[in-house]
């Protein structure tokens, strides 16, 4: 009956959490195939990628692979040298929750922790990412670990377009990390390097605050 | 007409109002990172274009060399303004009519003369970098009030095509400057009803936009024998303008898809950038999805225009206001500002929001290179900051709550004539107030503990573009 766009279309947690399960399943570990980034040929190994590039591009960088540890869960991935961890999780792996918007460290929505830190997809270049322990969103969203920092967030709708949102999330999920009972001040510290446009600021430290209160068993009122 | 008697009308009791808490219909998606916005689609096979940008404010290209370019490893097209198919294309969205793309550029990082599509982003900008471009550089305007002067260089190269919207203008454009007044009732007899009047002035200063996803689409083609005849166009980006998209390229809606629904600045998000729309074009030219988008800095539009406002307001010992004089000079930045940028936004005004007739609403539209103004504003003043102020001035001066003045001079939902209260407007107003514990003094009568002064504003906004620009709520 309703064809407005974002009518009719309510999705529960449970079902979120499936979708990014599915998502980080779908994530191949070995790559099957290598794509010349130049001209869009295809080769079954990475050696007929390189001596295409000797052969046909001589003189241009040719891709190498990387092996990521990405929520827990290792991948290859091809990549041209100078790309970003950001570009790599969009282009290559299908993990889009982790928002370009700046693309120049500023604005906090491409956060992803990296050894229980949280640091910026577009300001880190995946070759230097190998070996590493990569927790994005989607990996965050799937543990039922964190699903009261997810409600959370929901239940007091600390967002409005939900852009910047995700960045948000994974900042509040290393601070909860290092730290289970926030306080205000806290909150707003951590979250200091990420920009909301539309300006849901106090709503964040609402949300963490509660949820770090029902991860310690403090439960939630109302 | 509004439904006073129906459902809508005289209910007070109200499922959403005054309740926060609420969780919106959309929000796992976005907390959890499956919404996909325009710029997060990737699909197989898909190839990638970008936009020459003009390094000028002012600038028109006399001729370009594509050889070099097109012999950059992994380009797959160049197109041009003067190609026939994109001299067809006309603009889609914002603006009066124009070519989609020309050799003219009015602001510094316009689209200009040639999109290059290539195997990924990076060889676009290297064939970019290879075109062999000759500027012809024209002198620019900045500033509003110099570009006002009769002997400011012109703005804009393009003439402009009359707005859909304006009205006609009030006298003829001269240099950079249209000219706007919008007169009804009887101002003389508005002051003379007046207990008190207020002069001010205020200035706005330009304000940039607020759309946190840079503007992307991906386009592709697919057969679609369930719909009729001929390929679906595919676009994803092009969020609630998708119909508008499928109109540029003569697609009915029915076969316009598009699966997304998600758009960053909620409301700020619904004027489409040129790379929204070409998509189609390029993916039709190279036979395979395209993608297009903006970065961050090609996104620095500005949302609101500035404006240098003059205004005179009378009212009575009540607070009702009897009559308004508006002067105001409005900086229409580059060509295709919006669609009501060519002469003025006043067709929806003037302060259609008040019980107050008496008004004159006269303002000066100045033509500069500053950049796009997507919202200028110019509709409807006393909606935004300047009635704000108007509403400040007149509760300080008479000691009442703005909230009241404001809800005294609103008029009811069917015209100006109107005096009926909306229930479940002054619900929103009595739960706003309870939610925020809103207890009104005049400016400075309190301060905090260590003598700061603090405060909390309430904003008279009706803003029309808003209203019907489609905005969903999620609850
Ligand atoms: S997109 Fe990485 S910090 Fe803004
Ligand atoms: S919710 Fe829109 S940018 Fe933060």
């Amino acid at each position: 009956m309703e064809s407005k766009i974002g009518a009719g279309m309510t999705l529960t947690q449970e079902a979120a959490q499936r979708r990014v399960a599915d998502i980080i399943s779908a994530i191949p570990v070995v790559l099957t195939e290598y794509r010349c980034p130049l001209c869009a040929r295809v080769f079954p190994g990475y050696s007929g990628l390189r001596e295409h590039y000797e052969a046909e591009h001589a003189g241009a960088i040719a891709p190498i692979v990387v092996m990521l540890m990405l929520n827990g869960k290792g991948c290859e991935v091809l990549i041209e040298p100078h790309w970003t961890l950001k570009r790599t999780l969009q282009f290559r792996l299908g993990l889009t929750g982790t928002k370009h918007m700046c693309d120049k460290g500023v604005c906090g929505s491409c956060t992803v922790i990296m050894d229980g830190r949280p640091v910026l997809a577009c300001q880190i270049l995946t070759a230097e990412c190998e070996g590493r322990d990569i927790q994005t969103i989607e990996g965050i969203a799937a543990d039922p670990k964190w699903k009261p920092l997810i409600d959370a967030y929901c239940r007091w709708d600390a967002m409005q377009c939900g852009y910047c949102t995700t960045g948000f999330l994974v900042t509040a999920k290393a601070l909860l990390d290092r730290n289970p009972n926030p306080t205000e001040r806290e909150c707003r510290e951590a979250l200091a390097g990420n920009i909301c446009i539309c300006g849901t600021y106090p709503r964040h430290s609402q949300a963490i605050i509660e949820a770090a209160a029902a991860m310690s068993g403090g439960g939630v009122d109302g | 007409m509004a439904d006073l008697a129906g459902a809508n009308g005289q209910r007070e009791d109200f499922r959403v109002v005054g309740k926060h808490n609420l969780p919106g219909k959309l929000s796992y998606a976005l907390a959890t990172g499956i919404a996909k916005f325009g710029i997060d689609y990737v699909v197989p096979g898909m190839a990638h274009a970008k936009f020459l940008r003009s390094p000028y404010a002012n600038a028109r290209i006399r001729s370009v060399g594509t050889a070099r370019a097109r012999a950059v490893p992994g380009v797959l097209d160049i197109v041009t303004w003067e190609d026939e198919d994109v001299k067809k294309l006309g603009a889609g969205g914002f603006g009066p009519p124009a070519a989609y793309i020309d050799d003219t550029a009015d602001m510094e990082n316009a689209e200009v003369g040639v999109v290059v599509i290539a195997e990924n982003e990076d060889i676009c900008e290297e064939a970019l970098r290879a075109l062999d471009v000759d500027w012809e550089i024209l002198p620019h305007v900045v500033d509003v009030l110099k570009g006002r002067q009769d002997a400011a260089p012109i703005a804009r190269q393009r003439q402009d095509a009359p707005s859909m919207f304006a009205p006609p203008p009030s006298q003829p454009k001269r240099g950079n400057v249209s000219y706007a007044a919008t007169v009804q009732g009887d101002l003389a007899q508005g002051f003379k009803e007046a207990d008190h009047i207020v002069e001010y002035t205020l200035k706005l200063p330009a304000f940039l936009s607020g759309m946190p996803n840079p503007p992307a689409s991906v386009a592709w083609w697919e057969s679609d024998p369930y719909h009729g005849e001929g390929p679906d166009l595919h676009i994803e980006g092009a969020v609630q303008r998708r119909e508008n998209v499928g109109m540029m390229y003569g697609v009915p809606p029915e076969k316009t898809v598009q699966t997304g629904l998600f758009q960053g600045g909620r409301y700020c998000d619904w004027g489409l950038r040129k790379s929204q729309e070409i998509t189609p074009l390029l993916a039709k030219r190279v036979g395979r999805p395209v993608r297009c988008s903006n970065t961050r800095e090609e996104t620095f539009d500005f949302l609101m225009n500035e404006r240098y406002m003059y205004l005179k307001v009378g009212f009575t010992n009540e607070g009702l206001i009897t009559a308004v004089d508006d002067f105001s000079i409005a900086d229409n930045g580059a060509y295709g500002s919006s669609s009501f940028g060519a002469a003025n936004d006043q067709g929806y005004g003037p302060y259609y929001t008040l019980k107050c007739k008496n008004i004159s609403q006269r303002m000066d539209v100045v033509d500069t290179n500053r950049g796009k103004m997507y919202l200028s504003g110019q509709h409807c003043p006393f909606n935004w900051d300047s009635g704000t102020m108007a509403i400040y001035l007149i509760a300080e001066k008479l000691g009442l709550d703005p909230i009241d003045v404001a809800k005294l001079n609103l008029h009811g939902p069917d015209s100006q004539d109107d005096t009926r209260p909306v229930p479940s407007f002054e619900a929103c107003m009595e739960a706003g107030r309870e939610l925020m514990g809103w207890q009104w003094h005049r400016s400075g009568e309190r301060t905090l503990p260590d003598g700061r002064r603090h405060g909390a504003s309430f904003r008279y906004q009706i803003c029309p573009r808003h209203a019907f620009s489609g905005y969903e709520c999620k609850l």
